[in-house]
This record gives C-alpha cells, sequence and structure tokens, in this order.
C-alpha cells in the first residue's frame, strides 16, 4: 500500500471501528468492561483502550465506579435530538398515555428501519401482558402487528423483495409463508389495520394501524393484549382516535 | 411547537467546547463525535456547510465525515438535503443509564400525573450547572414549555432545577449562588433570597417557581431519590399561571414521587446484585 493511500485508508477506518466499539453495546449488555469491548469488537486490547480513551473524553461513554462502560449521557443528548425522538415520539406521547390510560394494555409506537419494526416507545402497567418488545429494539416486520402495518403500507417492489427472503417464525403461528403473508398484508390495507394472534408470544395478541403524514405512513401505533381482550372493533376505534390525534400534533409541526 | 429561547443552552456548550478542543484536532474519532456533538436543541438539522462552520473543521473533512456517519446510520439526510441525528445514535441513547435507570422506570408514573392535571410533566437530573431534562410528556394542549429531553435549563430558575440544587452539596449550591442569570421580571438574581427559599424547599420537600424563566409559565416539582434516600433526580409539572393554584399538584407529584422513588431503589438494588455477581 503507497503510503498515500495508507493516509486516506485510515481516518474513517478509525471512525468505523469507533461506531464498531459503541455498536457492541446493546439491550443485554450495556455495562461492558474493555476487555468484554475488545473481544465483541475482535479489535487489539490496546486500540480499543485509545479509541475507548477518546469516546470517554467526548462523554460518548462512561465509566462506572465498577470500572465498566456504558453509553454516556452526551450520546444520549444528541440521541434526543434524532427526529425519532424529537418530533415523532414528542408529538406521539400524549396520545400514547392516553391510549395507555384507556386500555391499560401495552402500547407502541414504531417505524420500519432495515427492514425491521423498530420500536420508538413502548408503554406498559402493572396488567400489560409481557411482550419482547423495548424501545430502541428491532423485531420482524410479519410478526408483529405494528411491523405489518409498516410493510403494508410500503411500495409493491418492497414488499416483493420482502417477502422473498426467508421468514423467521418466532411462534408456531407466525406466517412464515410469503402467499399467506401477501394476503395478510392486502388485508391490512383494505380494512386499515393489523391483526396478529400469537405470531410473535404465544397467548399474545396485537391490533395496529398506520399514521399517514403527507400519504406516507410514517409510523405504526399498536396494542399488545392476552388473546382472551383481544376486543377488534374496540381497540381499532381507539387507536385509530390515537392515530389521529399524532398525525394533528406532526401537522402542527409544520 | 416550544420555542426554544437562545441562549438558554448555548451551541458552545462545555460538552461541545470539550470534544471541539480537547479531542477533534487529535483524532479523527474525536473529529467524527464533534460533527454529532454540533446537533444540539437549537440545530437539529444541519447543512454540510452550517456543520463545518460550528466544528470548524474544513468543509471537506466535514464531508467525508457526514458521508461515513450516514453509511452507518448515526446521521441520516432528510429530503431538504439537510442531515439529521440517525437511528443508530437514537438506539444507543437508549442504552445509557440515564435512560435505562430512570426514564423507563419514570415514564409510567409520568403518564398518570399527566392524565391527572394534563399539565406538562418532566423529569430531571443534574448535570454540572444545569439541570438535564430526561423526559417529558407535553402536548399541543398544555403549556409550551421550552424544556424537551436533552435539553438543559438553568437550576435557579426551574422548579426541578430547585429541587436538585436544594438537595445537593454545599459546593454545588454555592456555584449555583454566585451566577444567578436573569431570564424575566420574576427571576430570582438575589443570593440570599435564593439561599432562603432553598432552606425552605429542603423542610417542605417541594419547589415552586413562578414565572421565572418564561411568562406564563408556573412550575411545581418534588425530589427522587435513589436506593440509600439519595436525591438523583426531581419530578414537576409545567402550568399555565392562569391555571388553578399550581401547589394542588402536590400531594400528587409527592405521592407518584414515592412510588417512583420506590422502584429506582429496587432497579438501584437489582444493579447492585448484578455487578457482584459478574
Amino acid at each position: 500500500m503507497s503510503p498515500q493511500r495508507a493516509t486516506t485508508a485510515a481516518p474513517t477506518a478509525l471512525l468505523e471501528r469507533a461506531l464498531q466499539i459503541l455498536g457492541c453495546f446493546g439491550p443485554d449488555a450495556n455495562a461492558l468492561t474493555l476487555t468484554e469491548i475488545a473481544e465483541r469488537t475482535a479489535l487489539p486490547l490496546s486500540s480499543c483502550h485509545r479509541i475507548v480513551g477518546t469516546l470517554l473524553v467526548g462523554g460518548f461513554l462512561d465509566r462506572g465506579a465498577d470500572r465498566r462502560y456504558r453509553v454516556g449521557t452526551t450520546l444520549w443528548t444528541i440521541a434526543q435530538h434524532a427526529p425519532l425522538s424529537d418530533r415523532l415520539r414528542e408529538s406521539a406521547l400524549p396520545a400514547l398515555a392516553r391510549l395507555y390510560e384507556e386500555t391499560g394494555e401495552n402500547i407502541t409506537l414504531a417505524v420500519l428501519d432495515q427492514g425491521q419494526a423498530l420500536y420508538v416507545e413502548r408503554l406498559m402497567g402493572e396488567r400489560s401482558v409481557p411482550t419482547v418488545s423495548r424501545a430502541g429494539g428491532h423485531l420482524p416486520l410479519h410478526t408483529t402487528g405494528v411491523g405489518k402495518v409498516l410493510l403494508a403500507y410500503q411500495p409493491a417492489a418492497y414488499i416483493d423483495r420482502y417477502l422473498t427472503q426467508p421468514l423467521a417464525r418466532p411462534t408456531r403461528d407466525s406466517i412464515d409463508q410469503p402467499e399467506r403473508l401477501r394476503r395478510d398484508l392486502d388485508a391490512v390495507r383494505e380494512r386499515g389495520y393489523s391483526l396478529t394472534r400469537q405470531e410473535m408470544t404465544v397467548g399474545s395478541g396485537s391490533i395496529a394501524v398506520p399514521i399517514m403524514h403527507s400519504d406516507r405512513c410514517v409510523a405504526a401505533v399498536g396494542v399488545i393484549v392476552h388473546l382472551a381482550r383481544l376486543d377488534v372493533n374496540r381497540l381499532v376505534g381507539t387507536l385509530n382516535r390515537a392515530a389521529t390525534a399524532i398525525v394533528a400534533e406532526l401537522e402542527l409541526l409544520e | 411547537m416550544s420555542g426554544y429561547a437562545p441562549g438558554m443552552d448555548a451551541p458552545g456548550s462545555i460538552l461541545s467546547q470539550t470534544v471541539a478542543t480537547q479531542t477533534s484536532a487529535q483524532t479523527v474519532t474525536g473529529r467524527a463525535f464533534a460533527v454529532l456533538d454540533s446537533f444540539d436543541a437549537g440545530h437539529r438539522r444541519q447543512s454540510l456547510a452550517a456543520i463545518s462552520r460550528r466544528t470548524g473543521l474544513p468543509l471537506t473533512t466535514v464531508h467525508r465525515l457526514v458521508h461515513e456517519l450516514e453509511r452507518q446510520s448515526a446521521l441520516v439526510r432528510g429530503v431538504d438535503g439537510d442531515y439529521e441525528i440517525g437511528s443508530k445514535i437514537w438506539q444507543l441513547g437508549t442504552l445509557a443509564s440515564v435512560h435505562v435507570e430512570l426514564r423507563e422506570v419514570a415514564l409510567p408514573y409520568m403518564q398518570d400525573v399527566y392524565e391527572i392535571g394534563n399539565d406538562a410533566v418532566q423529569v430531571a437530573v443534574l448535570d454540572g450547572l444545569r439541570c438535564l431534562v430526561v423526559d417529558r410528556i407535553a402536548g399541543s394542549r398544555t403549556i409550551s414549555v421550552i424544556s424537551k429531553p436533552g435539553s438543559r435549563l438553568p437550576l435557579h430558575a426551574t422548579g426541578v432545577g430547585k429541587i436538585l440544587v436544594a438537595f445537593g452539596g454545599q459546593e454545588l449550591q454555592d456555584a449555583v449562588l454566585g451566577s444567578l442569570d436573569r431570564y424575566t421580571a420574576q427571576t430570582i438574581t438575589n443570593a440570599n433570597t435564593l439561599r432562603q427559599q432553598l432552606s425552605a424547599i429542603r423542610s417542605q420537600g417541594f419547589a415552586i417557581t413562578r414565572e421565572e424563566l418564561a411568562a406564563g409559565a408556573t412550575s411545581v416539582a418534588v425530589p427522587l431519590r435513589g436506593k440509600g434516600g439519595a436525591v438523583i433526580a426531581a419530578l414537576g409539572v409545567v402550568s399555565p399561571s392562569a391555571k388553578t393554584e399550581i401547589s394542588r399538584m402536590v400531594p400528587v407529584l409527592q405521592v407518584t414521587a414515592a412510588a417512583i422513588s420506590k422502584k429506582l431503589a429496587l432497579v438501584g438494588l437489582a444493579e447492585a446484585a448484578r455487578q457482584r455477581a459478574q
């Protein structure tokens, strides 16, 4: 490699490593030691040490008394300025809170992100059923109520492409046959809401509706309930009122 | 949407300066994070030129860094061509302690307070000589409050801030009392007056502000305690001054704060147990 190429290649490689280090933090790994970071990134301990040092100075990582590193407050603060948080979550939160008060169930708000449903917020209470969704987490599009809505309102080419990939099957009732899923998505568009029964978690069902803004489905709002409480008519009405309220708040921002 | 008062969270915050001066000149990582750090409450969407101006980095450098950050979903390009913080950074933010150990614990209780009074509800922690808004629920039906999650507000002019100072250390109190900026005619800028008020807040257990940060807005706040009983955050509501007396919210806030504090102590204990096990 010529010296010139080395200098032009190095900078982004370093940045990539820094993002790789941040990327090894996750819901099940929110506090890591330097050794764990080195193991997870397969980077030499010395470069990890150097990059982690830079991230620490900038407040992108914090180090606790237990000598473990965590995502830092500066990074959290910057994250609050993301449109996902600043516009969508901010606009939706009052409606989600009302939805929760009205149903007492698990309420979720999600967007399409890298071929999956990214949960922007989840509200739950004492009597809500346990779920696998968490704010900041991803779940498959075809096994979740919010995911089916997000997928159903994508252009036909997107749906075709989605259907050609292997479809994960977290439960026995998950739809993993492309043609059955396509019919289900058609139904979502026709009636304006999605319905899942034990397709992500055994014992639970979900219903979700789109949040339409400028003729685009920008997000989906859904409710996850125990199968026995899956009262479709009542929940669809409540969800539609919430979606209308969220759209009104989003429009106020313009 | 709430207006953002200039100077409330100046772009050249202590943190931005740290990143820009200590690391940016030295490493590409530092420069990339200075780019991310140039996004704040007053600059949520920026062009390449604006980023270059605010970071002091050459346009070509900014171009290269932004391109890489966009490739990694750390930044996202909007329809107008300007850049915004992307899903990757947002997702990482949900892993921060302030998020996992405070926001997720407090949010269900904040919902209850919001439903009771339809006032804007917020939770804040101490961050240097400011209070950092960790979360808030506020719709267009509530008063337009300046605070948004991630905003830094003055300690002496907000209900949540006064709580954090009143229950903070002597060193913090001296530092805050030493520099009392004025935001409205009602802002308390006299150190002795504020000192007496802080003492009253400690004994009564709640703080009230009346139009001290923004005209028309009144706030009331109470402390949130973690394990061991230390005050680690504040819970407050902001409502229009014309509305019914805000002190009616004190009992609601106190009951809610007790419930949140109980949960926070459990989270703290769970975290401590997990650390011992590892």
